[in-house]
């Protein structure tokens, strides 16, 4: 498999915190990658600099063999590489179906028209894709009444519209009913794998982390302490001690 | 120019810095602690000055000259503190968690009060009061004389500054409001009373501004336009500084102060042009001004919204056609004064829907909007009056000026948000009402430009009333269009979620930069058509009064539905109409109207009727 | 389960929300007097969303705080600070711009009927590193510098109850143990403690009991000794 996504040496102080430490990983397409950390370790800081929110102090960002490491949010989003938000945001005045529509408007580069009415416009591709994540039902209905897993499938909705090539998620099952994760992971990677798509996401929950992903990358402190496979991972030593935290006065049970 | 007279520039320089810097100052503090961009910081200002010219004389008089000045003085400022109070108690503690621009309205509802209430305490003449014992004559500067009460304003400023220090240094109570200034929630955690810490921010402000407006005394009379006059220099002072920099205030207060004093030498006219530019300049080097900290970016306005935009059903298009066809009988059925009415109905409407494009849509908070409803009334009267173009090519040239205008204070203003973007377009007007004002040559200034009549074939009233219904009504339908097209939805889409419509493609600075042109034009050909409504127009047109009406238009007829400004522009303009008339308290209604609105009902009227009539979206 | 009679904090059935997302799915516990608890769980379990629900900083939808027999859900959160509860939160939050001083003046609280038991004075002998910087602005000072600072600040309101948020994360392993000293200094006095943790090793330093929390749930409650030998547990709740 090819390289998707290579970051490269990546950097980012804020004043005198280092959020991000000379980190490099790469995603080969059709990969499903997690990153997990305790607070503080700098996994938000690492998909904003993906998504295009933050512009690291040093390093490189490759997507698709292009360099991405200075591109906005909207030309992060043009290239292929859709992002879910760990605070779910849609458009709370839209119908579900329309803030799948507005995506496909932008897609389409509509986003100046004055005159169409876009309540018509895509209306069959954004039915589709809502029917697809599971909510065709709700269409009609203002996200602002929505429920919180629902909310979440509206999301994934607006975020598959452009067809990325690799969606990135910030802790996509945060807020919701264990009962209604697994749900909502099953139905990304079952997508994800007919689409051939790549997924990078944060997760604190492990059942989520260990079942949905195919390589697991550990950051502690701005600096990557671990990547491989979910059990080597799991067996890794240094990040044990990190979840668990011996701070140099171990209890021998610990 | 030489030397004395240079030294003697920049000590009136110092002067006004002083004063600008004692007004600016209470402003800044009580937005870092209360997070409230308080408009009545004018009226404080106005207040300390109509106290101090009644107490002082009395006093002087009962006590001795000296001891009373400054005794009245000091008294002055006290009681405009417990105002201060007063207003934190009874509105203020309700409005904390309201949207900033209900904020913002909320308390220019005091203004509007104080200002009537002013007239009725203190009459409508300005009243001078005393010079200041011991400090009336002059003294000699390199051969210059130099006015001894300026020296002691040089002074008091750095003096004031220095006793704030002291008070946020060494006193709990200072100690505290810098702790609150940093992270509220969490001096509330730690056992502080915020309701008790607000009051006493309020008091000190409010005190403060009061101070500034009492020292005013000697130089110019009491008067009552010293309110609005104040605040839009306050405004620059503290945007410039930092929002919540107390010396930000002051390295603010002297660039301007020395600005102006140097400028007049310059624009003898326009100083606040000089004053808008600068803040122009320091704010694309710096947003959060020379002092302040980077404003914490909101997820998404306040204003957004869970009502979704419906295309309308056949009955509310039956309805809307009909009430077109009955009100386009009017001319049939009523006299001329009521037509003259209707004419300005429309006029209003179309300015209102222009405001709700950048706030119902956009959630984008102008609160100078009248710059643009100005720009192409004065458009459209300078042609007619200064080179006799036809009626049509100025009707034409209203909305053209009036954009362009918009597009250029736009095209740096876009990109801000919430107070520093309210603050900011108003401003803005500010500063095309001082060109207004100023450039008598041109506009004839406080006169205004008179016999801007239509052509010989739209004189008649009837006819006007068509041709107001065809442009005005057909623009009202076009903004209509607008909000149900992509480009409405895109203008929605960053108001409800910023980060997510950027990260879908969409390029929010630029929609609500083409939103501000748009609605520029709109507002410009209303001013236009106004124009030749009225056959003579005044920088009233301009005035912060007007962007408030407007203001008050839209929300009374509601931000989040499509035509509520249409209802609210009508029933505010009619009660206008009628009330004015009758009482002369038209200020005390308006104001305390709009403080009941903001308490009341905030989703307007037409939302409020909604609410009733139409099926609420269920919940889940 | 070791709870004495003399509970002083107890939270029952506790529901919490952002915005849509439904945080605390039922949280219970019971803090008894002059005993250190650990709340322990991954991030992202609940932690902070409970100190803050207890503390009034987040409404909570359902469910009761109970301090010292009275009901204190619905209050303000500076009369519940007043009443006796300390709140540290998480990344420390100290007055970037205040000197030490004024960040302890600011948290200074005489309670009515009470000896002020702390003073900056007394706080120098527990934390003697800021002794030497009473001057300093808190934008100046370590990361484990400011967390001292965090937890003096708080003292100077003279709580019965600490609430304790992660006050080990991102402290060098030296700090920490210090910290863990200190915090179990405080308990030997007779203070009441609450601890949110991701830290195993810190909390077994502070702690007799644990609460252990997942998905807004408390999975298991028992003795810091019990979670210390079951490797399920651990396993299950804590590692990866």
């Amino acid at each position: 498999m090819s390289v998707q996504l290579s970051v490269q040496g990546l950097c980012k102080r804020f004043g005198g915190v280092v959020a991000s430490d000379d980190v490099s990983f790469d995603l080969k397409s059709e990969e499903h990658l997690a990153v997990i950390g305790p607070n503080g370790a700098g996994k938000s800081t690492l998909f904003k600099m993906i998504g295009g929110q933050l512009r690291p102090d040093a390093g490189q960002i490759r997507f698709d063999g292009h360099d991405i490491t200075k591109a906005g949010p909207r030309a992060v989003w043009r290239s292929g590489l859709g992002q879910t938000f760990q605070i779910t945001a849609t458009f709370s005045s839209f119908t579900v179906r329309e803030n799948v529509q507005i995506a496909l408007m932008s897609l389409n580069r509509q986003t100046r028209n004055l005159w169409a009415a876009a309540h018509e416009l895509h209306r069959d591709e954004a039915q589709a894709l809502i029917d697809a994540v599971g909510i065709g039902d709700f269409a009609e209905r203002s996200c602002g009444v929505l429920a919180y897993g629902d909310l979440k499938r509206v999301e994934l909705a607006i975020a598959l519209a452009s067809r990325p090539r690799l969606l990135m998620m910030d802790e996509p099952t945060a807020g919701m009913a264990p009962a209604e994760r697994r749900a909502l992971m099953d139905l990304v990677t079952k997508m994800a794998r007919r689409e051939g798509m790549g997924i990078l996401f944060t997760e604190h929950d492990m059942d989520i982390v260990f079942g949905h992903a195919d390589r697991v990358l550990v950051l502690d402190q701005g600096c990557i302490v671990a990547q491989g496979s979910p059990d080597a991972v799991r067996a890794d030593a240094k990040v044990q001690e990190i979840y668990l935290g011996t701070g140099g006065m171990a209890d021998e049970r610990v | 120019m030489d030397f004395a007279f240079f030294i003697l520039q920049f000590l009136n320089g110092l002067a006004s810095a002083s004063s600008l810097f004692i007004a600016a100052c209470g402003l800044s503090i009580i937005f870092g602690v209360t997070r409230i961009v308080n408009f009545a910081h004018g009226s404080f200002y106005m207040l300390g000055a109509y106290f101090a010219v009644t107490l002082a004389p009395r006093l002087m008089e009962s006590i001795n000259p000296f001891l009373g000045f400054w005794g009245g003085i000091l008294a002055a400022a006290m009681i405009v503190g417990l105002l201060g109070v007063l207003m934190e108690m009874l509105l203020l503690r309700r409005i904390y968690h309201v949207p900033e621009l209900f904020q913002l309205l909320a308390t220019f509802g005091v203004v509007l009060i104080v200002q009537d209430l002013v007239v009725l305490i203190w009459g409508p003449e300005d009243i001078l009061g005393p010079r200041a014992p011991g400090l009336k004559g002059a003294v000699n500067i390199l051969d210059q004389r130099f006015p001894e009460y300026e020296l002691f304003l040089v002074a008091a400023g750095p003096l004031i500054l220095g006793a704030i220090w002291l008070l946020f240094r060494k006193t709990r109570f200072g100690v505290l409001v810098r702790a609150a200034t940093e992270d509220r929630e969490m001096t509330d955690a730690l056992g502080i009373n915020q309701k008790l810490l607000f009051t006493g921010v309020l008091f000190l402000g409010a005190s403060l501004a009061g101070l500034a407006g009492a020292l005013q005394i000697p130089k110019e009379p009491a008067n009552g336009f010293m309110d609005i006059n104040m605040i839009a220099e306050a405004f620059v002072v503290t945007v410039i500084g930092g929002m919540g920099s107390v010396p930000g205030a002051f390295l603010a207060a002297l660039l301007i102060g020395e600005l102006q004093a140097f400028g007049i030498l310059l624009f003898a006219k326009s100083t606040l042009v000089l004053a808008f530019l600068a803040m122009a300049v320091v704010l694309i080097l710096r947003p959060q001004g020379l002092l302040g900290k980077p404003a914490v970016n909101t997820e998404h306005s306040e204003f957004a919204s869970s009502i979704p935009l419906r295309p309308w059903p056949r009955w509310l298009v039956l309805a809307w056609l009909g009430a077109i066809v009955v009100f386009a009988c009017l001319p049939f059925v009523v006299d001329s004064f009521t037509l003259k009415l209707a004419i300005e109905v429309m006029v209003f409407a179309l300015f209102a829907m222009s405001l709700n494009l950048l706030i119902g849509l956009g959630g984008v908070i102008s609160f100078g909007h009248a710059a643009w409803f100005g720009v192409g009334a004065y458009a459209a009267g300078l042609l007619a009056v200064h080179s006799h173009s036809p009626m049509l090519l100025a009707l034409a040239a209203a909305p053209l000026a009036a954009g362009v205008a918009a597009a250029l204070v736009g095209a740096f203003i876009a990109r801000l948000s919430g107070v520093y973007l309210a603050m900011l377009t108003l401003a803005a007007a500010q500063l095309i009402y001082a060109i207004a004002f100023q450039w008598t040559g041109l506009t004839g200034g406080d006169d205004g430009l008179v016999g801007a009549w239509p052509d010989a074939w739209a004189k008649s009233r009837v006819v006007y009333f068509y041709l107001t219904l065809a442009l005005a009504g057909g623009a009202v339908f076009a903004l209509r269009h607008i909000a149900y097209a992509p480009f409405g939805y895109v203008l929605r889409a960053g108001r409800d979620g910023p980060a997510r419509a950027e990260a879908i493609g969409i390029n929010v600075a630029a929609a609500r930069w083409v939103a501000f042109t748009i609605a520029g034009m709109a507002a410009g050909l209303a001013g236009g058509l106004y124009t030749f409504s009225k056959g003579s127009i005044d920088p009233t047109v301009l005035s912060i009064p007007t962007s408030v009406d407007v203001l008050a238009m839209t929300l009374l007829g509601g931000v989040h539905t499509v035509l509520g400004p249409v209802f609210g522009a009508a029933a505010l303009h009619l009660l206008q109409d009628f009330a004015m008339p009758i009482t002369d308290h038209w200020r005390l209604i308006l104001g305390g109207g709009i403080i009941a609105m903001v308490l009341a009902f905030p989703e307007g009227l037409v939302g409020k009727l909604r609410s009733w009539f139409m099926p609420a979206e269920e919940t889940p | 389960m070791s709870v004495s009679e003399d509970v002083i904090l107890k939270v029952r059935d506790l529901n919490a929300y952002y915005g849509a997302a439904h945080i605390l799915h039922g949280i219970n516990l019971e803090l008894s007097r002059g005993e250190a608890a650990v709340l322990i769980g991954r991030n992202g379990a609940g932690k902070s969303t409970t100190l803050k629900s207890i503390m009034g900083l987040v409404r909570p939808a359902a469910g009761e705080v109970i301090f010292e027999g009275d009901k204190i859900n619905g209050l303000a959160p500076y009369q519940i600070a007043r009443m006796g509860l300390g709140y540290v939160p998480e990344d420390r939050r100290v007055f970037a711009t205040l000197t030490v001083s004024e960040n302890l003046e600011v948290g200074r609280h005489e309670r009515p009927g009470m000896k002020a038991e702390w003073t900056p004075d007394r706080l120098f002998e527990l934390f003697p590193n800021l002794a030497e910087m009473r001057e300093r602005t808190a934008n100046q000072m370590s990361g484990g510098e400011q967390q001292m600072l965090a937890i003096s600040r708080t003292l100077m309101g003279n709580p019965s109850v600490l609430l304790l948020d992660e006050p080990s994360e991102g402290l060098a392993p030296v700090i920490v143990e210090s910290m863990a000293m200190a915090l179990r200094t405080l308990v030997d006095t007779g203070l009441s403690i609450l601890l949110c943790e991701q830290n195993l090793a810190f909390a077994a330093a502070i702690c007799t009991r644990a609460y252990v929390i997942e998905t807004g749930q408390i999975r298991h409650e028992g003795t810091m000794n019990e979670l210390l030998d079951r490797a399920d547990l651990r396993k299950a709740y804590l590692a990866v």
